[in-house]
């Protein structure tokens, strides 16, 4: 890893992280905030008089704990899109950009290898991810002491969120693998950022038709199921370690392309 | 000792596009300038010197290992100048850049940096974005030389600088000679590294067209002349004395090598309105060396 490197992307960056960390605090925020354990049978009314918009969300089954709570407004649809809009938006920033433009030159003209540098870019955005996920994660834990004391089963809360992390690590790493390989933006962000939009309009649409639930076994996304995961089911666990397995693979990819690509700088 | 060696190097980018089967060596200590015009494969040459881009054929080494799997310890020891200016960062300030560069290389002595950012005369407060295209080449200029490196690679490294700037730049190159520096340089202007190079490297459509002696250059260089007379039986007569000119009404054009005084006495007896002289285009210099496919040279002559 190389240390000016990571200082200066983070130093470059800090607005990005500010917005991100801003719209996670807002939904966390709102969102327990809203919890109204009365509430439930008027918002199961809501969800009677509109099912599908409800389930295209991932909406549908509103529980009735906290957790689940929380689950069905933000683990299945704002907490997915949210930190890949980030990944892809730091994909850009600190290669894809570089490359393109050919500024990546000064960064080559130095004693490090290609691999080195694409490494510390990828350390540096796995970073801003653990730490945005650790933030909401921390958050909401605050949010619910201060509001509902003890209703929050945390063990449960924390696995949860350590499923999210492996699902967006995943989700980074399989756009970075794009930016590694691909030198033209469209490709290497349009293809890592296009699969995984179609990836979540496929989960959407599984939620609402019963006939496209063939969707979910050919979607990677699917391999974070939030409900299981609180439930203690030992397949979704197993399903995380495949995720990181993956996420393992992408970036292996990625960097030994990168290594031997042309680079027009 | 070959500094930089270059064998059978080869990339097609279709359409004739590329560069074909370059061989050509930059000895320690020497001054070599890459001359050709847009388009004719410098900066693809300088890209596989650079590491950046693989050969499909051949192999460019520096300190006699391969460029593009030994770049990591090639770069540490090698100043680059990109052809293309752009920046990581253009919200970044010039100083700010200029530090950053200066920690991720990690060996730039700091006296040098200083007066590297001195003698460009650099402001280094402003941000990137705000610098004009000349003072983004000063900053491109210092990162190159900032770490003191015994090889330089600049990519058309006077472009966008003015003339004042130009002059510095060439001076500073000479005390870099004088240092025992390797400087393999690109341009497209042969009046811009006549004064410093050793030798020049000319490249059209891909190929190595010549490799010369800068002195044999210089004293094989024709001039060309545009001469206008007061009427077009002084042309024609005048156009007599010599086979190759081309006369078009009352004005004769031709290329002369030296025998200026033997040139004034001849027209010493015409009556001269006007005299124009000018250096050769690149165009010119090469077909005086080309020795390839001459329909090559037609085609060029039709588009000038």
């Amino acid at each position: 890893m190389i240390y000016s490197l990571m200082k200066k992307e983070l130093k470059s960056n800090v607005k990005l992280h500010v917005v991100f960390f801003s719209i996670i605090a807002m939904y966390a925020i709102t969102l327990v905030a809203m919890y109204d354990p009365t509430l439930k049978d008027s918002l199961k009314t809501l969800e009677a008089s509109m099912p599908t918009v409800f389930a295209a969300f991932g909406m549908q089954n509103i529980g009735t704990t906290l957790i689940d709570f929380i689950i069905t407004y933000l683990y299945k649809f704002v907490l997915i899109v949210t930190p890949f809009i980030f990944s892809i938006t730091m994909c850009y920033r600190l290669l894809a950009k570089y490359v393109e433009n050919g500024s990546l030159s000064y960064l080559l003209n130095t004693k490090h290898s290609r691999i080195k540098i694409a490494m510390t870019q990828w350390l540096n955005l796995m970073l801003g991810l653990v730490v945005l996920i650790l933030f909401n994660t921390i958050l909401m834990i605050l949010c619910c002491a201060v509001l509902f004391s003890g209703e929050l089963d945390i063990p449960k809360f924390l696995l949860l969120n350590f499923g999210l992390l492996a699902l967006q690590i995943f989700i980074a790493a399989f756009c970075f693998m794009f930016t590694c390989i691909f030198s033209e933006i469209k490709y290497s962000i349009g293809l890592g950022g296009g699969l995984i939009t179609i990836f979540i309009i496929m989960q959407m649409l599984s939620q609402v038709y019963d006939n496209a639930k063939i969707l979910v076994y050919c979607n990677p996304l699917s391999l974070f199921n939030p409900q299981q995961l609180v439930n203690g089911n030992m397949m979704s666990i197993f399903n995380m370690i495949i995720l990181w397995v993956l996420s393992i693979i992408c970036l292996l990819i990625g960097l030994l392309e990168f290594r031997k690509k042309d680079l027009s700088l | 000792m070959n500094i930089i060696e270059v064998q059978n190097l080869t990339k097609e980018y279709g359409n004739h596009r590329g560069i074909f089967n370059l061989n050509f060596e930059v000895l320690q200590g020497e001054v070599v300038g890459f001359l050709g015009s847009n388009g004719a494969g410098k900066t693809t040459t300088i890209r596989h010197l650079m590491g950046f881009i693989r050969p499909q054929q051949g192999i460019s080494k520096i300190f006699n290992r391969n460029s593009f799997y030994d770049a990591a310890y090639i770069q540490e020891n090698v100043g680059y100048l990109p052809g293309e200016i752009s920046f990581l960062d253009n919200n970044m300030t010039g100083n700010a850049f200029i530090q950053f560069m200066a920690q991720i290389k990690g060996n730039v002595p700091k006296d040098r940096l200083n007066y590297l950012v001195d003698y460009f005369e650099l402001d280094t407060s402003i941000k990137i974005k705000k610098m004009s295209k000349g003072t983004k080449q000063k900053l491109g200029l210092i990162i190159a030389f900032m770490q003191n490196p015994s090889v330089l690679i600049l990519d058309e490294p006077t472009s966008g600088l003015d003339p004042i700037m130009q002059n510095k730049f060439i001076e500073l190159l000479k005390k870099e000679k004088l240092k025992g520096k390797t400087i393999f340089m690109s341009s497209h202007i042969f009046e811009e590294i006549e004064n410093v190079c050793d030798r020049v490297l000319m490249i059209k459509g891909g190929r190595l067209v010549t490799s010369q002696n800068i002195e044999d250059l210089r004293n094989n260089r024709q001039k060309h002349y545009t001469i206008t007379f007061s009427n077009t039986e002084y042309a024609s007569a005048f156009a007599r004395l010599y086979p190759d000119s081309i006369c078009t009404q009352n004005k004769v054009s031709f290329l002369l090598c030296g025998n200026v005084n033997k040139l004034l006495g001849e027209l010493g007896q015409y009556n001269v309105k006007d005299i124009l002289v000018r250096n050769q285009t690149i165009e010119e210099i090469f077909q005086q060396y080309y020795r390839g496919d001459k329909n090559d040279i037609f085609i060029d002559e039709e588009r000038a």
